[in-house]
């Protein structure tokens, strides 16, 4: 090594400098991950320390005794079992409302060339760029006087409106990315149109209800704004309110409130450990506009 | 052949077969697209312009605290609104709140992004990073605010390696002092928004073509140089896009505010979308509450029309 570097010092300068750099830079990038990652991984473990360890000096990282008493008390709370239900009932309704109208959506914007098809797909977009917070007074106001205030309808509703356009934009994108040649091909062997797209276009697009489903399910999933002011009591109120309630409690119990948070963000491990790619991909279909 | 797949064409009615051939005909044609968009245009119609339509009705009308619409007003709430100094400040509170998360986050996102395209690292330990810094995006808002309260409490981890470390003390309280408070919401609104960001400018980098670095080096450009004269050209339709995006986002905030701070201490986080929530649902001045919804609709509308405006002339992956 040593004699190589006399003839040419100069290029072993370099070759240091870049190791140098290279190192550091991948040292950044691990720092900079593991600080995205601290509050949840800080989260996870208040939830199986007590109090009293989450707020000692200096804070022990693991929980020296780990122990289950904050998810045994919220198993005597009927209340947040049934909040978690609530929001599996209006996730899973949201998901199958939207990716049915958005799939019929994506096709009709996809295949065919409608009149004023562009402006409408640009008004879907501008509801994306509402604040929910500017619709959620006239909501309040119809939803009590058609009498579905603190339902799981109402809520389903009001998220579907603000989960859909995206959901449009993810089929279309999706539904562009696939050749129209297969589908003609079925319609010339005599398929009828519906049956087309039954048979060639709803499997090719798999990919696409998969991550538009997660989309949708994760949005009424994770959604406060609309869920704390359109529902009141546990009947219909999802686990997101739950969460946020705690807060307002006089004394916060923050290994109860981890607990609780941790098992209301099952769905979205079970996303992230096996269905991410889909997401992932599915978001850039819908946000590569044209 | 038509005959052959239809076995018994003579017990068809002709009306019967007439219909299922206009049908067909209909499906086949381009008026056919209108029945697909058709159940989506009229859920939207139902559940966002008619509540929008409402809203606007509501802020021209008095409405009783039960929330029966009645008197016409017009515009007398509109006066109101521009002399409210309550609502001026919860304005530029907004602005605040949102120019600090576009810098956050576009900044920290970038500098992901270009860590996450270091060609020297194999693919696999990238992808693993990316899909590991994609989770903080996935979380609830209400989870989010938990583990950043846990953080940013008087006695929590921030405050206690601080101390550690010698840097302060006295514990810090992030939430709880007035001119801190936002700073440390937009924080956590920042530690949301820099995946979504990460993952969109990663995109746009790789599409950049290898040909246009290898060409700059054999004119005797160096990294820095290609950095500036290639990369952020480049990307930049997109980093404007995504800051409009942000910053609509921002004003968009409610959860964060409203579960950790409750628009406290002393007003210091009352963003506009707060003060809606507390004119309209604490005071059950719903007309006024409605008014300022469209005040702040209008805002938003400006920025969405800018950002279809400039993502409709950028397409930043082709």
């Amino acid at each position: 090594m040593k004699n190589q570097t006399k003839p040419i010092p100069q290029k072993h300068h370099i070759s240091s400098w870049l190791f140098i750099t290279r190192s550091l830079s991948f040292v950044v990038l691990l720092l900079t991950v593991g600080i995205l990652l601290l509050p949840i991984l800080w989260m996870t473990m208040a939830a199986f320390k007590k109090d009293i360890e989450l707020f000692a000096t200096p804070p022990p990282l693991l929980p020296p005794k780990p122990t289950l008493d904050a998810f045994k008390y919220l198993l005597d709370q009927p209340r947040y079992i049934q909040m978690l239900g609530n929001s599996y009932i209006i996730s899973f309704s949201v998901a199958a409302l939207c990716v049915f109208l958005a799939f019929l959506a994506g096709y009709g914007f996809s295949r065919y060339r409608l009149r004023g098809g562009n402006l409408l797909l640009l008004l879907t977009l501008f509801t994306q760029m509402f604040p929910p917070v500017s619709l959620i007074i006239p909501y309040y106001n119809i939803l009590n006087t058609i009498g579905l205030y603190d339902t799981h309808l109402g809520l389903i509703v009001a998220d579907a409106s603000f989960i859909l356009p995206f959901c449009i934009w993810m089929f279309k994108g999706y539904l562009d990315s696939i050749p129209t040649d297969l589908e003609e091909a079925a319609m010339v062997d005599g398929a009828s149109r519906l049956g087309a797209l039954w048979k060639v276009v709803l499997p090719l697009t798999l990919p696409g209800f998969i991550a538009t489903a997660i989309y949708a399910f994760l949005g009424a999933w994770n959604e406060y704004t609309f869920a704390v002011i359109l529902t009141r009591t546990e009947v219909a109120q999802p686990v997101t309110v739950g969460i946020g309630e705690f807060f307002g409690l006089f004394t916060v119990k923050w290994s109860q409130m981890s607990a609780l948070a941790l098992i209301a963000s099952l769905p979205l491990m079970i996303v992230f450990v096996f269905l991410q790619r889909y997401l992932v991909e599915g978001m850039i279909a819908g946000a590569v506009r044209e | 052949m038509s005959l052959q797949t239809n076995p018994q064409p003579a017990l068809h009615s002709s009306l019967s077969s007439k219909i299922t051939a206009r049908w067909h005909r209909f499906m086949h044609s381009q008026n056919a697209g209108y029945l697909f968009v058709a159940p989506s245009v009229i859920f939207l119609l139902l559940f966002t312009a008619y509540p929008l339509g409402r809203g606007v009705v509501m802020s021209m009308t008095e409405v009783s605290k039960k929330g029966v619409i009645g008197k016409w007003i017009g515009f007398a709430n509109w006066p109101i609104l521009l002399q409210d100094e309550k609502f001026l400040a919860a304005v530029i509170r907004s602005l605040k709140f949102s120019a600090y998360g576009v810098i956050g986050a576009l900044v920290f996102g970038i500098i992901l992004a270009l860590l996450l395209n270091m060609a020297w690292v194999s693919p696999m330990v990238t992808n693993f990073l990316r899909g590991l810094a994609v989770l903080p995006w996935m979380f609830a808002t209400a989870v989010a605010a938990l583990m950043w309260g846990l953080l940013l409490h008087r006695d929590g981890l921030l405050n206690s390696w601080l101390i550690l470390a010698g840097t302060i003390n006295k514990p810090i309280q992030f939430v709880g002092t007035p001119f801190l408070a936002l700073f440390s919401l937009a924080m956590v609104f920042v530690w949301r928004v820099i995946p979504f960001i990460m993952v969109m400018v990663l995109a746009s980098l790789k599409s950049i073509s290898l040909e246009l670095y290898e060409a700059a080096s054999v004119d005797g450009a160096n990294k820095w140089q290609s950095f500036w004269g290639i990369t952020i050209p480049l990307i930049m339709p997109l980093l404007l896009t995504l800051a409009i995006l942000t910053f609509v986002w921002g004003i968009s905030q409610f959860d964060l505010i409203r579960i950790i701070t409750g628009g406290g201490p002393v007003d210091s986080t009352q963003v506009v979308s707060y003060y809606i929530y507390r004119v309209g649902f604490l005071t059950q001045n719903w007309s006024y509450g409605a008014t300022i919804s469209v005040g702040v609709f209008i805002v938003n509308l400006f920025f969405a029309t800018l950002y279809l405006y400039l993502s409709a002339r950028s397409k930043p992956w082709e």
